[in-house]
């Protein structure tokens, strides 16, 4: 197979999502049954485009396509897309679609705006099963704490306007969005965990002979699960919940968007293309 | 003050501060780049706030004493909330409450009541029989009616949440052994070289060292075959090793992490003799660095004893040296011998193959050669390493226990009805009571079917 056709499948699924997108946001202001499913059939396709996009690229290189940021984030992209549909399983409600697929929407934007060569040769320290592993286990432990972050941005914007204005009674309740925060958190929380941080460390061990070198990456890995820990602390031991929760969790994400992107601007070990 | 002190550090407050500052001179160690040369935090903050960074140690933040001392507290912090609050969290998930009457059902937002065909005590006991097999663990109050079955189940998550923490505390303990008791050090060994290893009696000898290309040049790999020799020089064992593939032996690690060319030396050089005896396109051979070799068909010897790969004369000493490490201008020093006649001695540049043209009979040109290159081994001694990996996998297996395991509780009142038979009445909570709904609903129509009257 000629190489380059999955990048075509990518900007097929990067044009389904952006139309996905742009339809969530009309059924924000139009309540219209059909929008919102004609949103929901697109944002599937994406999917499935995508993933005939993954699957072609991993064709092409002999393993999964996880080793330059613009794998990554597609990846990441692709899990965030996964799990919308899970949730949208577990509480049926297509309006968290119009939060979610903004976030799958900017992800897809960062992704193409990156270097989209498929680098055939490996260097040595990536040539191990562990890449494997440790960065989908790390992509999906994001691609969760995005969902997370989507509803919290619900909460904030549920929680913001007036209770008897048309938007807000659409939006699920104040109690579901701060569990579905929670669910998602608790599904990205152990991923994170075992992928990016415990695979993380044992193949660094393997690879450069330390579990442990302060990397900037790792450092930013570590204030992710140090936030979130302290999420799950307040949460569980004093019982936060609400705004003062989703504040934190926001948190969370940001810090999660800035380690990934802060190995561009700061270099150390974790910085590959 | 030692009561004092244990209520501070068993304080979840203290746990939130730590995780605060933590997660703030984390991200002060991502922005200030460490590990830096001191001169470079001086240049970039100036004269004043430089050697206030330096004097805290803000260049190697993550290997300073208070660092240390931040995490051994976070350590002592976690051990205590362990023991006083976690501990008490499994003793009463254990114990079974009781509730004062069956009014107090009503409270639970789960809650049923049905009636059941049979008498209170035969009720009691097919319920709890049922109970079991759902994987309850059920206590039934004492004598008299009505009955009161407390069932629970799911404890867990205490537990697992007890195991995460203490498995962290033997990760950090695990890092500090690691730091304390081991090491790790560079060495770089050329082809057939041996060192010692520091702290251990044996040996260890490069025999090879790889380098593997790609078509288009790109680095695919690069591997060196160590050999482990006893002080009296006989072998213990040998491995090719390659990056993500260390050698392992008596608790000492052997990694490959870099290589480098030798500025010194060469692997194989091919030359261009030229001669009377050998025609007008000379004779090709391929020779080996500082080895005398005999050039066939001839009485010639020929010697190359030193490589520079950035040639350079020193004015004042009239000494020949290398600028660098580039090879920016290559040359040899090529020694050519009739018997015990040196009848050509001079030094042969690559880039100007015609310095000494007019010079007597023979002609010696430096053709394509191959660099020879020293592997860089890291040797690595980490006795905490056995319980990083009990740490890893019991931390793997608490996450499991405590986002995977779900925490319920029912109780159940029989007492005889008036009409007689006897009425059951259940209510329940649980650690998720939007998932406990569907549970709950298909629990009491277990019971229903177990003992209810059709």
């Amino acid at each position: 197979m000629t190489p380059g056709v999955e990048l075509q499948f990518f900007w097929w699924s990067f044009i389904a999502y952006s139309i996905a997108c742009l339809l969530y946001v009309v059924y924000l202001a139009v309540e219209s049954k059909h929008v919102s499913r004609i949103a929901t059939v697109f944002m599937g396709i994406g999917l499935g485009l995508q993933t005939i996009a993954i699957v072609l690229r991993s064709l092409v290189l002999q393993r999964l396509p996880l080793s330059n940021m613009f794998e990554y984030i597609s990846v990441f992209a692709w899990f965030a897309g996964v799990l919308y549909f899970v949730f949208l399983k577990m509480y049926r409600k297509q309006i968290i679609g119009a939060f979610v697929s903004p976030v799958i929407f900017m992800l897809m934007v960062s992704a193409s705006l990156l270097p989209k060569e498929a680098s055939m040769q490996l260097v040595p320290a990536l040539q191990s099963y562990w890449l494997q592993i440790h960065v989908s286990l790390a992509a999906l432990g994001e691609a969760a704490f995005a969902i997370a972050f989507a509803a919290n941005v619900m909460y904030f914007v549920k929680a913001g306007i007036r209770d008897s204005s048309r938007l807000a009674q659409r939006l699920p309740d104040l109690n579901l969005l701060d569990r579905l925060a929670y669910k998602a958190i608790a599904v990205g929380y152990p991923l994170f965990t075992v992928g990016a941080l415990f695979a993380g460390a044992i193949w660094a061990e393997q690879a450069w002979g330390s579990f442990w070198s302060w990397d900037p990456k790792e450092v930013g890995s570590l204030v992710v699960w140090l936030v979130y820990s302290a999420y799950l602390h307040a949460r569980h031991v004093k019982g936060w919940s609400g705004t003062r929760a989703a504040v934190l969790s926001t948190t969370g994400f940001i810090c999660t968007l800035l380690t990934f992107f802060a190995n561009m601007v700061l270099g150390g070990l974790h910085a590959y293309g | 003050m030692l009561r004092k002190l244990w209520k501070l550090l068993g304080s979840i407050r203290l746990a939130i501060i730590l995780l605060i500052v933590l997660t703030v001179v984390s991200v002060i160690g991502i922005v200030i780049p460490q590990g830096l040369p001191e001169q470079q935090y001086i240049h970039k903050w100036g004269e004043g706030m430089g050697s206030v960074l330096l004097s805290l140690g803000i260049n190697r933040m993550f290997s300073t004493y208070w660092f240390y001392g931040l995490l051994i507290v976070l350590a002592l912090n976690v051990l205590v909330c362990s023991i006083s609050r976690l501990l008490k969290n499994i003793a009463s998930a254990m114990r079974f409450t009781f509730l004062s009457s069956s009014q107090a059902l009503t409270k639970f937002k789960h809650h049923a009541s049905f009636a059941a065909k049979g008498s209170a005590g035969e009720t009691a006991d097919s319920l709890r029989g049922f109970l079991r097999r759902r994987l309850f663990a059920t206590r039934s109050s004492g004598e008299g009616e009505p009955i009161q079955i407390a069932a629970s189940k799911g404890r867990t998550k205490e537990i697992g949440s007890l195991i995460f923490h203490f498995s962290l505390i033997l990760l950090l303990v695990a890092g500090l052994i690691g730091r304390i008791g081991g090491y790790s050090y560079q060495q770089q060994l050329r082809k057939g070289q041996t060192a010692p290893v520091k702290d251990r009696s044996f040996l260890v000898r490069c025999n090879w060292f790889k380098l593997e290309k790609t078509a288009q040049g790109a680095i695919k790999d690069y591997k060196s075959k160590l050999t482990l020799l006893e002080p009296d020089g006989s072998k213990i064992l040998d491995k090719v090793i390659e990056v993500n593939d260390p050698l392992s032996y008596e608790g000492i690690r052997f990694y490959q992490s870099s290589y480098g060319e030798l500025s010194d030396s060469l692997d194989s050089i091919q030359v261009i003799v030229k001669g009377p005896q050998f025609g007008t396109p000379g004779r090709v051979i391929t020779v080996a660095h500082n080895r005398p070799t005999a050039i066939p068909g001839s009485e010639l010897t020929l010697h190359l004893t030193h490589f520079l790969p950035d040639f350079v004369i020193d004015m004042q000493t009239r000494q020949a040296y290398s600028r660098s490490r580039q090879h920016n201008n290559p040359a040899v020093k090529a020694v050519l011998t009739h018997g015990a006649d040196t009848v050509y001695n001079s030094w042969v540049f690559q880039r100007f193959p015609n310095m000494h043209e007019e010079d007597g009979e023979y002609k010696v040109i430096l053709g394509e050669y191959t660099p020879r290159y020293y592997t860089g081994i890291q040797i690595r001694k980490n006795p905490g390493v056995p319980l990083i990996w009990v740490g890893i996998v019991l931390m793997t297996i608490s996450l499991l226990m405590v986002f995977y395991s779900r925490k319920r509780r029912l109780w159940i009142f029989i007492s005889p009805s008036e009409k007689g038979g006897t009425e059951v009445s259940v209510g329940g909570t649980a650690s998720n009571q939007a998932a406990f709904a569907h549970d709950f609903e298909s629990l009491v129509e277990g019971m229903k079917k177990n003992v209810g009257l059709e």
